[in-house]
């Protein structure tokens, strides 16, 4: 009879002198050794007995009514196990909502492009096939009768409502909000002088993680659960987006994630694309996986917003004090909104960004436009807001003859007045502004450029 | 589709397969040797996720077909820790934060591989310019610049 003594140390340790906790020490990561030993397991790693590989085919238009789709010589592609349209997908699901409230909420916005495309790479039909190869080429054998339309390119042009991209809410906009806080009027009186800039753009961009989105579904008919090996980094939120659509509850959505190649907001929005697998996976009765391809990322995933500042005034006095600030915002969120009409409003949690303008107007607008759908990446929206801040003051201290590092050090909050509420009520809790900025002049020798 | 019976040795095992003539090596490296250690990250050949040792000399490998590395020596990032015993450059790696979401890191750490194995003791500029193929999203390089070093000294 053997008898195994074992020591196991206490769960719970008193924090003393002698045993420190464990905050500012640097602590391994237990990701590490499975990483770099390429032991991973990253979506595409993933492997089922019969399973197909999906590939899209893709609008090359802007804007287009789609006229027809035939996926007959495609079906006919040895290898090809089956496609889906858009038609199917109007049949068999209910659109998604969009995180708005009207009239971007009345938008209808389906897996797959529902009669009219429009931005570049919008998923018209899927093809699923033995092989990655094989579901190219078939792929190429779909074909889809377009009929071009004007495409809007611009938010402004967007705003002129001359070419409506979504029939339901009659107009462009997304949502539409006037933010205003303070006194702008009495800035206006205070002030010596008003800088005027006509027209700043921050244009849109990705955050391009190495991974590109993908997934691979099962479907369980027994159940009638799927469940999805897939990067979606909120796959929570993703359920509650596609549950509805595939009119089942979000018990029928097993999420499994294990390693993700990057995120950065990019893999928010899979929701449509995780539809049309999960459709396909329930209609071929195999599992199916979508790795997407870094061209249509680039092309049709999700870009961070675009934003145009216009009309931008700067009551100031002659010492380049800033006493507020106005402005028009016009946010272009692509074909369609999704999760960034968030965007229209999280911009405020950094209103004033470092600076103690105490009256501000900002006009907000969202439009649709004919480009890939945005959605949140990296400081998403907050940053657009952010550079506008930045790229202002150097356009006051220039118009002023004054010194940009000068005219910030003079606005910004001070280490003394935090925490400080900012004027929709965040709370800035700590900061030394002005340190900060000369630590990062030093190490840009700032002073010898 | 065209098919060639190939002859590989990957990772030190020698290896016979019928591929099709436009499969990529990437996709038959992680697809039919269940190697899923080496990534794919692009499709222009830009990011070098896919970097193994190809007859010792990093390359990406989704620039080659399947049917080129015939007759050919392969070495992936699995074949550096077989026993699951870490390598001082992969230690270094984590000990030096070198790694984030470790998509590039089987890439990063190949591309380190050529290096060392022909230049043990690299400047940082040699360093840097022998991870120039290698796209990194999460780190900023410099702490894969750093683990390198370390094991350089």
């Amino acid at each position: 009879m053997t008898q195994t003594e074992t020591q196991t140390e206490a769960l719970v340790v008193e924090q003393t002198e002698t045993k420190p906790g464990f905050a500012g020490t640097s602590i391994p990561r237990k990701e590490d050794k499975r990483l770099v030993q390429g032991q991973g397991v990253f979506f595409d790693d993933v492997k089922r007995h019969g399973m197909g590989y999906v590939h899209f085919v893709r609008s090359p238009y802007a804007h287009a009514k789609i006229k027809s789709i035939d996926v007959a010589a495609a079906l006919e592609l040895p290898g090809v196990y089956g496609s889906l349209t858009g038609d199917e997908v109007a049949i068999l699901t209910d659109p998604f909502f969009e995180l708005s409230v009207k009239p971007g909420a009345d938008i209808k916005d389906y897996a797959l492009a529902v009669g009219r495309v429009r931005h570049v790479g919008e998923p018209v039909a899927a093809v699923v096939a033995s092989s990655r190869e094989v579901a190219r080429d078939a792929a190429d054998l779909v074909v889809v009768d377009y009929e071009p339309l004007p495409a809007v390119t611009t938010a402004e042009q967007a705003q002129t409502n001359d070419v409506v991209l979504h029939d339901e809410g009659g107009s462009n906009v997304v949502w539409e909000g006037l933010f205003d806080w303070g006194d702008y009027e009495g800035a206006i009186a205070e002030a010596d002088h008003v800088v005027k800039i006509e027209r700043l753009h921050f244009d849109r961009f990705s955050s391009t993680p190495l991974e590109c989105a993908g997934v691979l579904v099962e479907y369980n008919r027994g159940t009638a659960q799927w469940t999805l090996y897939g990067n979606h980094q909120m796959p929570g939120v993703g359920a509650i987006w596609m549950a509805p659509a595939l009119r089942a509850g979000i018990d029928k959505l097993r999420f499994v994630s294990q390693d993700i190649g990057g995120a950065f907001g990019n893999k928010i929005c899979l929701h449509p694309q995780y539809v049309a697998c999960c459709l396909l996976a329930r209609k071929l009765n195999r599992p199916v996986q979508w790795t997407e391809w870094r061209t249509d990322q680039h092309t049709a995933n999700a870009h961070g917003n675009e934003r145009t500042f216009l009309e931008i005034e700067v009551p100031v006095k002659k010492d380049g004090t800033m006493l507020g600030l106005k402005v028009r915002a016009l946010d272009d969120c692509g074909a369609f909104p999704r999760y960034e009409p968030l965007g229209c409003i999280i911009w405020a949690q950094v209103t004033p960004g470092c600076y103690r303008w105490r009256n501000i107007r900002v006009d907000f607008t969202q439009v649709v436009t004919n480009k890939s759908p945005v959605s949140p990446n990296r400081g998403y929206s907050r940053m657009q807001h952010l550079w506008l801040t930045e790229r202002v003051i150097d356009l006051v201290a220039n118009e002023l003859d004054l010194d940009p590092v000068e005219v910030r050090k003079k606005n910004y909050v001070r280490t003394e007045e935090m925490p400080y509420e900012t004027p929709n009520g965040c709370v800035y809790d700590s900061g030394d502004y002005a340190k900060c900025l000369d630590i990062a002049l030093g190490l840009i020798g700032y002073d010898g450029l | 589709m065209t098919s060639k019976r190939i002859t590989v040795t990957v990772n030190g095992e020698v290896i016979e397969y019928d591929v099709e003539a436009r499969r990529l090596l990437v996709h038959f490296i992680r697809d039919d040797l269940d190697l899923t250690g080496t990534h794919v990250g692009c499709d222009t050949g830009n990011c070098g996720a896919c970097t193994l040792l190809y007859n010792g000399v990093a390359a990406k490998s989704c620039m080659l077909l399947a049917i080129q590395a015939d007759g050919a020596t392969i070495e992936t990032v699995e074949s550096l820790s077989p026993d699951g015993e870490l390598t001082p450059l992969q230690q270094s790696f984590s000990d030096h934060h070198a790694l984030q979401c470790g998509y590039c890191t089987p890439g990063m750490l190949m591309s380190a591989k050529h290096l060392l194995d022909k230049n043990p003791h690299p400047s940082e500029d040699e360093i840097r310019k022998a991870i120039q193929g290698n796209i990194c999203r999460c780190t900023g390089y410099v702490n894969i610049v750093e683990a390198i070093k370390a094991v350089s000294k």
